[in-house]
């Protein structure tokens, strides 16, 4: 070891070609490893773990069961006959809360943030065009308008679905609305 | 070259005139005459207002737009004022009334203006040219169409729809057709009662001429007809199309069994008075009405055209009795007062 050390210490500092003119005699040099054998290694796989069920968000429901719980006992008795979102209350520091709900709740599958949004917080409220009395709850009875996110306090992923599903329901039917009036000009249709 | 060209106006003339023949012979009843010049007269418009029954709470009812609504005004008005007010508020509801054409198909044969076979294969699509002049209406805009045969035409209707909608958007009208209009939706719109609904949809998509606009029209008017659901368009601006269609179709008779039962003689009269004007070749044509008549009038219409004779009389016997004792009871309540 020491003879190997001195090698090298006059090869750096008299820049000669040992190989040529000082016999060096061949070392295998062994690295200490710190590493736990391979068997003993747990193999971190991220895909099949499973998280705590109550912030699983990956599996989906389907739009018919939807419908159903909305129809049920177990929703009549956490919502009452209240829209979903009536409830719910942002967590924010100071009296006037940001101007813009978060961009999402769910990450990687799991609920990710502390008071999640009405419609992340459950995972059998699905916004699907065909789901009217879900839909419903977030139109003015007044108006007719869509309520806005800083009213409702979705996710603004979750405030765009809901805005496609009524797209959508209201192209399909499923959701009437007062059209707006067309006026009809008699001349271009018949000359009297 | 000459040869080739003679050749394909003549293809498509032929193409044209076989467009027309299929339309000719897929023609339900009624469309082979023009119903438009049977529409537009004074006495047939005059007829359907008063069958529409204009009433102002149906007609001025909260309309949901999505804009905010406006706090409701309260006046204190005198006599001739509120008359005055009453005035506009009849013409206003005229407006709103307006009833949307009933015209007839048109057919898909546009005008060619030059053929330019040079010009074939010049390009993978066709052209379409758009004047997008200020001033000019949807209908009477210019566009032509550059097809890849290199024939220069004006554009077919639904054409022209999607190019006016494109420059000229209105509100609430949608470039493709909206899925509520397909078969399985629509049913499922009709069964629900939303007829209004339906039919403002349509008259916002689409042009009185349209063969879809006008399928769609018949399928409510029928749905309305067959579940006698006449109250949901009474005084909207469907009614009038919808009363011209029953008539126009000689199908008018659950209508007035509807009318007779609810006690309506005048509206009655102006139903068979409608029939007349709309199919001249009718048996009771030539019966003419007189005031205080009605039932008289009524049974003519009952005994020569109806399709539901019997229940029609049954119907109108009642109502015959039921007038019989109204007038009775009257005369006996004269007589209790002391006149005569």
């Amino acid at each position: 070891m020491a003879l190997l050390f001195y090698s090298r210490l006059v090869a750096n500092y008299c820049k000669f070609r040992p190989e040529k003119d000082l016999f060096i005699r061949p070392l295998t040099v062994g690295v200490p490893s710190f590493c736990k054998p391979e068997s003993e290694v747990e193999v971190k796989d991220d895909n099949n773990k499973k998280h705590d069920p109550s912030i699983d968000s990956t599996t989906v429901v389907p739009a018919e069961t939807s419908i159903r719980y909305l129809r049920s006992e177990a929703y009549k008795e956490t919502y009452g006959n209240e829209p979903v979102w009536i409830q719910y209350r942002r967590n924010h520091k100071g009296a006037f809360p940001p101007l813009k709900t978060r961009k999402t709740c769910i990450r990687g599958g799991i609920i990710s943030t502390g008071n999640p949004c009405p419609i992340c917080r459950d995972e059998y409220l699905v916004l699907h065009h065909e789901n009217v009395d879900l839909l419903n709850q977030f139109i003015s009875p007044h108006t007719g308008e869509v309520f806005s996110y800083s009213k409702t306090g979705l996710c603004q992923r979750r405030h765009l679905e809901l805005l496609v599903a009524i797209e959508k329901a209201k192209d399909y039917g499923f959701i009437t609305f007062d059209v707006p009036f067309r006026e009809y000009d008699y001349s271009l249709y018949y000359k009297l | 070259m000459f040869c080739r060209s003679c050749n394909m106006s003549f293809k498509a003339q032929c193409i044209s005139k076989i467009n027309i023949l299929r339309h000719i012979t897929n023609q339900t009843t009624g469309v082979e005459r023009d119903p438009a010049p049977v529409f537009f007269n004074a006495n047939v418009q005059q007829l359907l207002k008063k069958l529409t029954r204009v009433d102002l709470r149906t007609v001025f009812r909260t309309k949901r737009y999505g804009v905010a609504l406006k706090t409701p005004e309260y006046k204190f008005l005198t006599a001739e004022e509120l008359n005055m007010v009453m005035k506009e508020a009849q013409e206003k509801a005229e407006q709103k009334l307006q009833m949307p054409p009933v015209v007839k198909a048109h057919v898909d044969e546009p005008e060619v203006l030059s053929y330019d076979y040079e010009l074939q294969k010049h390009s993978e699509t066709k052209f379409v040219f758009t004047d997008i002049s200020f001033g000019i209406s949807d209908v009477e805009r210019t566009i032509v169409v550059r097809d890849l045969n290199g024939v220069l035409r004006k554009a077919t209707p639904d054409e022209r729809l999607r190019m006016n909608e494109t420059y000229f958007p209105k509100p609430g009208r949608k470039i493709r057709m909206p899925h509520m209009f397909e078969k399985e939706y629509l049913k499922r719109l009709l069964d629900q009662g939303k007829y209004e609904f339906v039919l403002d949809r349509a008259c916002l998509q689409f042009e009185p001429d349209q063969p879809i606009y006008q399928d769609i029209t018949a399928t409510t008017y029928e749905a309305v007809d067959t579940a006698r659901h006449y109250s949901s368009l009474r005084s909207t601006r469907h009614f009038g199309p919808f009363a011209f269609h029953l008539a126009w179709n000689r199908c008018i008779d659950n209508f007035l069994l509807d009318l007779i039962q609810t006690d309506r003689l005048d509206e009655t009269v102006a139903l068979i008075q409608l029939y007349h004007i709309v199919n001249p070749e009718a048996e009771s044509a030539s019966a003419k009405y007189k005031p205080g008549l009605e039932h008289k009038f009524i049974q003519a219409y009952v005994e020569s055209d109806s399709k539901k004779r019997s229940v029609l009389e049954l119907a109108l016997q009642a109502n015959v009795e039921l007038h019989k004792q109204r007038a009775e009871t009257e005369a006996g309540i004269r007589r209790a007062h002391g006149h005569a």
